[in-house]
């Protein structure tokens, strides 16, 4: 996948719009020019984009590497897509009703709960636990991390944001964890 | 305490009943009553039920009417709900078409409050959805919602189990401490968690808390009923 791919398609959807430029693109997400254009080229092949035009800005040429490049184009685009290219970056399930899942079903559910709750009622149908305590421990902190949940009590955790029925995606939490603590 | 779910004969009975309903005859209904007192655990076993078969579960609140009733299927089925009835229920249908589930309906009770005709509407709704998605639905109550439920004739005919949560006797209650305890319990002790928790899990619960806890304090292996005076 190409660098900034996920920040392009998000700043395509964020302001709904059908047609924009190479430049304007550019301009709001502070990527590189080149970066950007591979992007939408990319995408232009697989049908989510459609070329329209192109307009030659002034007369410069690209400075790197030679200083003798095409002269700088703007193109414009629309959006061919909009659902399928909103579909590219949501994070793809692993499966259906998988340990997260059930895990989520509770604490919408219940609202409060210990993590004792969550192990005992994700039992299989004989009784005998399915998780780990560490995955549970894991997955509320990770819930925590992301303000979904709070601490109210003595091992006791509250639903503070419900975001539906469909569980949160909390994989990046640990990748901006783990990028916060490198920068530090 | 152990973090293990224990089987008790009224889960059996639920979990019996659930597959009863699973079927996939069309014309045969699939409706189930769960009716028992409070605390014996029926909100439980749905929630463990639910969680491992995907179902979509709904607390009804007191005063629900059927607009505010529908509004949360179509939030609980991950859609944001429309404004007119016609489209919920449009919307209702045709999620539960392509991707059928078990409804499950908690505190069923609070649609019988004061007879109130809104209220009635409601209930009537969720059993057109039955008829439409043909859908397995399980309502849950308080003891003596299957009486209530009676003078419906509409639902009462689609209604083919009802599970009655029973209260815990000394067996039940002898092997849900054996299978959930760490320690040991002699019959005295037993017998009295019957009669002080009147046979019904939570107390029963905080009871075997408690007797643990005075057991871990004074490092004993057996409670006896001499320990817990």
């Amino acid at each position: 996948m190409t660098r900034g791919f996920k920040k392009i398609i998000t700043e395509l959807l964020k302001q709904e719009r059908k047609f924009f430029t190479l430049n304007q693109i550019v301009k709001d997400t502070g990527l590189k020019r080149e970066d950007v254009r591979d992007v939408l080229i990319e995408l232009c092949i697989d049908d989510y984009l459609k070329r329209i035009r192109k307009t030659i800005v002034g007369k410069g040429f690209e400075p790197f590497p030679t200083g003798k490049g095409p002269a700088l184009q703007n193109v414009t685009y629309r959006v061919r897509k909009p659902k399928a290219l909103a579909e590219k970056i949501i994070p793809k399930y692993r499966g259906e009703n998988n340990a997260a899942d059930r895990m989520w079903f509770i604490i919408r559910k219940k609202g409060k709960f210990t993590r004792r709750d969550l192990r005992v009622l994700t039992c299989d149908m004989k009784g005998q636990p399915t998780m780990s305590k560490e995955t549970v421990r894991w997955y509320t902190k990770m819930l925590h991390r992301a303000g979904i949940i709070c601490v109210s009590g003595r091992g006791e955790w509250t639903l503070i944001k419900d975001v539906g029925p469909r569980r949160p995606y909390i994989g990046d939490q640990v990748k901006r964890q783990k990028a916060e603590s490198r920068r530090q | 305490m152990k973090e293990k779910f224990v089987i008790t004969k009224n889960v059996k009975k639920f979990q019996m009943a659930m597959q009863h309903i699973n079927h996939k005859t069309i014309g045969i209904e699939r409706i189930a009553l769960v009716e028992g007192l409070v605390g014996l655990g029926k909100t439980e076993a749905a929630l463990h039920y639910g969680a491992h078969n995907g179902a979509m579960m709904l607390s009804i609140w007191p005063r629900m009417t059927q607009h505010w009733l529908l509004s949360d299927i179509v939030r609980e089925l991950g859609f944001k709900p429309p404004w007119r009835t016609g489209t919920l229920i449009e919307k209702i249908q045709e999620e539960l078409m392509q991707r059928p589930r078990t409804l499950i309906f908690d505190e069923i009770d609070h649609f019988f409050r004061d007879r109130d005709p809104k209220r009635m509407d409601a209930l009537e709704t969720l059993r057109k959805i039955h008829d439409l998605c043909h859908c397995p639905m399980i309502f849950i109550g308080e003891n003596g919602i299957a009486n209530k439920v009676k003078d419906l004739s509409r639902i009462n005919d689609r209604i083919v189990e009802t599970v009655y949560f029973e209260k815990l006797e000394f067996d039940d209650v002898k092997s849900f401490v054996g299978e959930i305890s760490d320690y040991k319990f002699e019959a005295d002790v037993i017998d009295k968690f019957v009669k002080d928790g009147n046979g019904r899990i939570r107390p029963i619960m905080n009871l075997i808390n408690a007797a643990e806890n005075y057991a871990q304090a004074h490092q004993l292996k057996t409670v006896t009923a001499k320990d817990l005076k």
